[in-house]
């Protein structure tokens, strides 16, 4: 069984908080922080 | 091409041949042009019509074989070269040291005030126009590697680089992950840690397709010591198997390559389950090297105990030196302290099996075997931890004099709290009045041996880079006069 934390925020700021304080905690453990509406997690259109 | 992978200059390098002149890139020019000083640390290599480069870091090349075995088109590419794949989705970039914020960048920059070059190359090829190209086309960007964890203190630059994920961690099983759902237009993470039941079993480490700068090959995974400090020992221990090594020294010997650097946090401990290094699989690993015709071998890093006790039970380490050759091995070691109050409370393991309060002992006998051996140690040393004392540094300055008469580099880690590097003047912090001496005892010790070595190191360098070489050693020695003043009157130490 995966002991993976999947957390959502709503800012980078708040992400890097958590990540942080995630790693300190659960050194050993699968992390992942998403960060709510991002505009990095969108593909803008491929003009090529 | 899917997936670009590449960094910076400073990393897309083979540094003449001579991994070491690698640590170059961490220092700020000195008296030379920047220009002068990036073609002596880190000048181009070849590459061919796709633009990729005849060697490329170890890590990357990991990475680019991962993805290449899941199938996905990836390729390590120069970075000056990734303008000839406008149709890449994903670009994927590892890196030692982004901002220079790890050693010995950090140590540089707050001794100098001068930003290192490793930093100033990575900030350049970001804001290069073919890196403003992949934003604006929403190209996935995924960074990664050992210095994954700086990205945490610039959130200003994620933004402004439109940074898509940083993965921190051994990054080979969720790389496949993350690229297949970077070229499905998939949500990512922004941030990913790789924990255990994430790290590739040794069957699932990928083995390199082309050929890695100066033929780094990996030997070993984790460490069984178990220091607090270190993040090393939370990974599962995992050593190579000798077919697994030949066939990556293979793919590096057939690009051209005859030297190769064994790489892992402790090359002694090489097929062993404890702090006893295994003398039948070190001889056999060596035995493979020399089977191959491999002309130069070094080894990245050795334990001092490892090499007193493997050299002391099973003199080892002349044997292995003296099977490759006669000429002169390099490899860095750690010394950290010669306090012994401070190693108890800081690596009460590193010096295992000997008692930690006979650290500074087994520091000086290893030298000695080292250089008895024609192994030549560069060897660091941290000061300004918060919990050190006056007499922790003094201690430290009587342990660098004691091995004035071993054929080494001694370079002092100066400790940066990770709490500061939020700070933008975080370098402007000063040292002691102690820690500098010890800079300075340190800076005497490289002093009397940079000579010698530098003579064996750079007989078959390119007659520019040893010329130059020379140059930056000689006006090294004018400036060190200034900063090496009388050593300062210091209260006698009970060595007992």
């Amino acid at each position: 069984m995966s002991n993976k934390i999947v957390i959502r925020v709503d800012d980078l700021e708040e992400a890097i908080r958590l990540f942080m304080e995630l790693q300190r905690r659960h050194p050993m453990s699968s992390i992942e922080v998403y960060i709510h509406g991002s505009d990095h997690n969108k593909r803008q259109d491929d003009d090529h | 091409m899917e997936v670009i992978i590449t960094s910076d200059r400073t990393m897309i390098t083979n540094h003449h041949g001579k991994e070491f002149l690698g640590f170059m890139t961490t220092s700020p020019p000195l008296f030379l042009p920047e220009s002068i000083w990036m073609r002596l640390a880190a000048p181009k290599m070849s590459v061919n019509e796709r633009g990729e480069p005849w060697q490329a870091p170890y890590g990357l090349r990991k990475v680019e074989a991962a993805l290449l075995d899941a199938g996905i088109e990836a390729a390590v590419i120069d970075p000056e070269h990734i303008g000839k794949h406008p149709e890449a989705r994903v670009v994927a970039i590892g890196h030692h040291d982004f901002f220079a914020l790890g050693p010995p960048s950090s140590e540089w920059w707050v001794l100098t005030k001068r930003e290192p070059v490793n930093a100033r190359s990575f900030r350049r090829f970001m804001e290069s126009k073919q890196m403003e190209y992949f934003r604006r086309k929403g190209a996935r960007i995924i960074v990664g590697g050992p210095a994954a964890w700086q990205w945490l203190y610039k959130p200003e630059l994620i933004d402004r680089w439109r940074i898509s994920t940083v993965i921190d961690g051994e990054a080979e099983k969720v790389i496949v992950d993350i690229v297949r759902r970077a070229l499905d237009g998939e949500e990512l993470p922004r941030f990913v840690q790789v924990g255990v039941d994430g790290v590739p079993s040794l069957e699932e480490i990928p083995l390199i397709r082309k050929p890695s700068v100066n033929g780094l090959v990996e030997v070993s995974r984790g460490c069984p010591r178990r220091c607090r400090f270190c993040s090393v020992t939370l990974r599962p221990l995992r050593h190579y198997t000798l077919e697994m090594i030949s066939r990556e020294v293979d793919v590096n010997m057939s690009s051209g390559l005859r030297s190769v650097i064994l790489h892992s946090d402790d090359v002694l401990l090489y097929g062993s389950y404890s702090i006893y290094p295994n003398e039948k699989a070190l001889i056999k690993l060596h035995e493979l090297l020399k089977s191959k015709g491999v002309s130069q071998v070094g080894w990245s890093h050795f334990s001092l105990s490892a090499v007193k006790y493997a050299e002391d039970e099973h003199k080892l380490v002349s044997r292995m030196s003296g099977m490759l050759g006669d000429y002169y091995k390099g490899v860095e070691v750690g010394i950290e302290t010669g306090s012994p109050r401070l190693a108890e409370r800081m690596m009460p393991a590193k010096a295992l099996p000997y008692d930690v309060r006979e650290w500074r002992n087994v520091v000086v006998d290893a030298f000695s075997i080292m250089h008895e051996a024609k192994v030549v140690p560069a060897a660091t040393l941290i000061t300004g931890l918060p919990d050190e004392r006056p007499e922790d540094t003094l201690a430290s300055i009587e342990l660098v004099e004691d091995l004035k008469d071993f054929r080494s580099l001694i370079v002092p880690m100066y400790f940066v709290p990770m709490g500061l590097l939020r700070g933008e003047s975080w370098y402007n912090r000063e040292p002691t009045e102690e820690q500098l001496e010890l800079m300075r005892v340190c800076l005497r010790h490289d002093l009397r041996w940079v000579e010698d070595i530098a003579r064996w190191y750079m007989r078959d360098l390119n007659p520019l880079a040893r010329y130059l070489l020379s140059l930056f050693i000689s006006s090294l020695k004018v400036a060190a006069r200034r900063f090496l003043e009388p050593p300062l009157e210091r209260p006698h130490l009970n060595r007992s």
